[in-house]
């Protein structure tokens, strides 16, 4: 293979590897999104928490599929606490107010991980043996394969439960009209708990399958989430799961490709440069359709 | 909705001498008239100018105080652009950096004197706020705010990866004290009565704008966009001049910060910064001046107190924020027509009026 071609294409798994970690991560943060209608700050937060707990899990001694699962059920519970406290009491007011009082619950969360984990960088555990498949010189790691693979996972099971169950069906309601769908009977205080659960469930797998692919976590990647997964949700176009899948890689293969051919310290810069040019040509993200306002 | 009198009120009502007439007439003297005064004022002013003989002795007091007046122009500047006219902005940190380094570059390397500077840093800030306003334009809400986030990003790396302009983390150092005319600004006191000057200055020309005819446009721009539009206000024209009239005080910021501190790194124009600009106008309430000063005020003197606890203060902070949001979400001077009936407030009125709904329905 010529060695140029090589050179791309390795870096192209790379991105696409960190691209499925931010994928995670942002079609859980367009489901949150797309039921309440907010930028959701917590969401990175929720993330390092869980994946806190998992690790701590897994220093206990307990194999790694109980680690991943205490994980799961602290980054729901959290997600459904956050809706309990920060948001269901201000739903009805101007959204700049949830917005705000979410950064402040972010705040508490993450001083409360600092508190508990320390602010320095952790080891993190790995999900399986680590093996390099030779590919006439492109080298595969298999947490590069591990990465991707959960995340088409995760997408494909969580399209069909939104598209063929009768949960899934109620929150697509609840996600077009609250109120609405409170008139025709759907139990609105249960279902939109239930999406927060999903999505700070769904941060904390791809916060395990982030931390464990570059083998560090600290507290510092709770914003950085955040914003990853706001960024790549809303190029994706806010409340479309296809959207912000594709959003969350081609912001990392983007971001992976500007690194390895242009400077390594620009990396994120030149994915929000990326962002905002997509955004000035497509207001509404890729997929996103246009809300028509009432007046 | 919009409380307030539009231009288009007044043309129907050609006898009642309307705010747009009393804007063309406007004397020098007519600047200061709508200030609050009385016994009270005047009190706060003369403490205000006393405060450096009384708490001079302490530098850590004085250091407290100069930044808190730093964080009023910021907190100022944001209030333009997301408490007055709605838009979600998430970048000030960045503007208030690019003053800073405009301001200190132009210092070191071309040694200009210290109001060149100064002016140089706002127009160049101003003129950044006016760029970023443009692609703002396209979006709403939530794309705005994720595009002024990309912005405080962009600004952040490029300021620690181009080192050739910026020098990187290392910063750039020895920036000189201020001087005008020979007398140096050099003494806390000194930076003091500089920067108050300076802040009272921007209070009363943001004070008198938001008065005046493009305030009331910001406004009802903030309140109803469309009724704005169909109103005859020209909706884009306006948001830029906010973002314009938003990011001069945070250039006129940077640059005092740039020649107090005497040293400019891209530390403390992280994403952090912004959120916590954010968390002062909405604690003081968003929309209103005084307000700004006291957040600037509470979350400046706040860590200060809790210094022993420094590892708390981001989670104090959020809980200040939080409980604020539930129970007074329109901050502490805040208009509550932005706020809606929402919070704890909102919850509780509610359940009273179901409750009498209820009794009403048993008589009945």
């Amino acid at each position: 293979m010529h060695p140029e071609l090589r050179y791309f294409l390795q870096q192209l798994l790379n991105g696409l590897s960190v691209g499925s970690t931010y994928a995670l991560m942002a079609v859980g943060y367009t489901m949150v999104y797309s039921c309440l209608r907010l930028i959701n700050f917590v969401h990175g937060d929720i993330y390092v928490f869980g994946t806190f707990v998992a690790l701590t899990v897994w220093k206990l001694g307990l194999p790694v599929p109980a680690a991943i699962l205490a994980g799961c059920i602290a980054g729901a519970v959290i997600g459904m606490g956050v809706e309990r406290i920060a948001y269901r009491p201000l739903r009805h007011s101007h959204r700049i107010m949830s917005i705000i009082s979410g950064l402040g619950a972010a705040m508490v969360l993450r001083t409360t991980s600092q508190l508990v984990w320390g602010p320095q960088t952790l080891p993190f555990f790995e999900l399986g043996v680590r093996r390099a498949i030779d590919l006439s010189g492109l080298r595969i790691m298999s947490q590069q394969l591990q990465v991707v693979g959960t995340a088409v996972i995760c997408m494909v099971v969580f399209t069909l439960l939104l598209s063929r169950t009768k949960l899934g069906k109620a929150t697509q309601c609840v996600m077009q009209d609250i109120e609405l769908s409170r008139m025709v009977g759907i139990p609105v205080n249960k279902i939109i708990p239930m999406v927060y659960a999903l999505g700070g469930l769904l941060a904390v797998v791809g916060g395990i399958l982030f931390s464990s692919y570059y083998d560090a976590l600290n507290i510092g990647m709770g914003l950085l989430g955040t914003i990853k997964a706001w960024a790549a949700a809303a190029l994706g176009g806010m409340g479309s799961l296809y959207g912000a899948f594709l959003g969350g890689i081609i912001l990392g293969v983007g971001e992976t490709l500007a690194g390895a051919y242009l400077h390594q310290g620009f990396r994120s810069a030149f994915g929000y440069l990326v962002i905002i040019l997509i955004l000035l040509w497509r207001p509404h993200g890729l997929f996103g359709k246009q809300r028509v306002e009432k007046v | 909705m919009n409380n307030r009198r539009s231009d288009n009120d007044v043309d129907e009502e050609k006898t009642v001498p309307g705010p747009s007439a009393a804007d063309a007439q406007r004397s020098f003297g007519d600047w200061f008239r709508r200030l609050p005064r009385g016994p009270l004022a005047g009190g706060l002013v003369v403490a205000l100018i006393l405060l450096p003989l009384v708490v001079g002795r302490y530098a850590f007091i004085m250091r407290m105080v100069n930044f808190i007046l730093i964080y009023c122009l910021l907190a100022m500047g944001l209030n333009i652009i997301t408490g007055c006219t709605g838009l979600f902005s998430m970048g000030h940190a960045a503007f208030y950096g690019i003053g800073a380094y405009a301001s200190a570059l132009l210092m070191v390397r071309f040694n200009q004197p210290f109001f060149v500077c100064l002016a140089f840093a706002t127009i160049v800030t101003g003129f950044a706020g006016f760029l970023i306003a443009i692609p703002c334009l396209r979006v709403h809400s939530d794309y705005l705010g994720l595009i002024t986030t990309a912005f405080g990003t962009v600004f952040n790396t490029v300021a620690l990866h181009w080192m050739s302009v910026t020098n990187g983390p290392l910063g750039i150092p020895g920036i000189p004290a201020p001087s005008v005319a020979g007398f140096v600004f050099d003494t806390p006191s000194r930076y003091y009565y500089l920067f108050l000057a300076i802040v009272v200055l921007t209070y009363v020309a943001l004070h008198n704008i938001l008065d005046s005819r493009v305030g009331r446009a910001l406004y009802s721009i903030r309140d109803d966009e469309i009724c704005a539009a169909a109103q005859g206000i020209n909706v884009k024209y306006y948001k830029v001049m906010a973002f314009i009239l938003g990011t001069l005080p945070a250039g006129l910021a940077g640059s005092l910060a740039a020649h107090y501190l005497r040293f400019v790194s891209p530390e403390p124009f992280r994403f952090v910064q912004s959120t916590k600009v954010m968390t002062m106008i909405i604690l003081g309430g968003l929309g209103s001046l005084p307000g700004s000063i006291l957040g600037a005020i509470f979350f400046v003197v706040l860590p200060e107190i809790f210094r022993p606890l420094a590892v708390y203060e981001v989670g104090i902070g959020g809980l200040i924020t939080l409980a604020l949001m539930l129970f007074r979400p329109q901050g502490i001077l805040g208009s509550v027509a932005y706020a809606g009936g929402g919070g704890l407030q909102g919850a509780l009125y509610r359940w009273r009026q179901r409750i009498q709904q209820e009794r009403r329905q048993q008589r009945g």
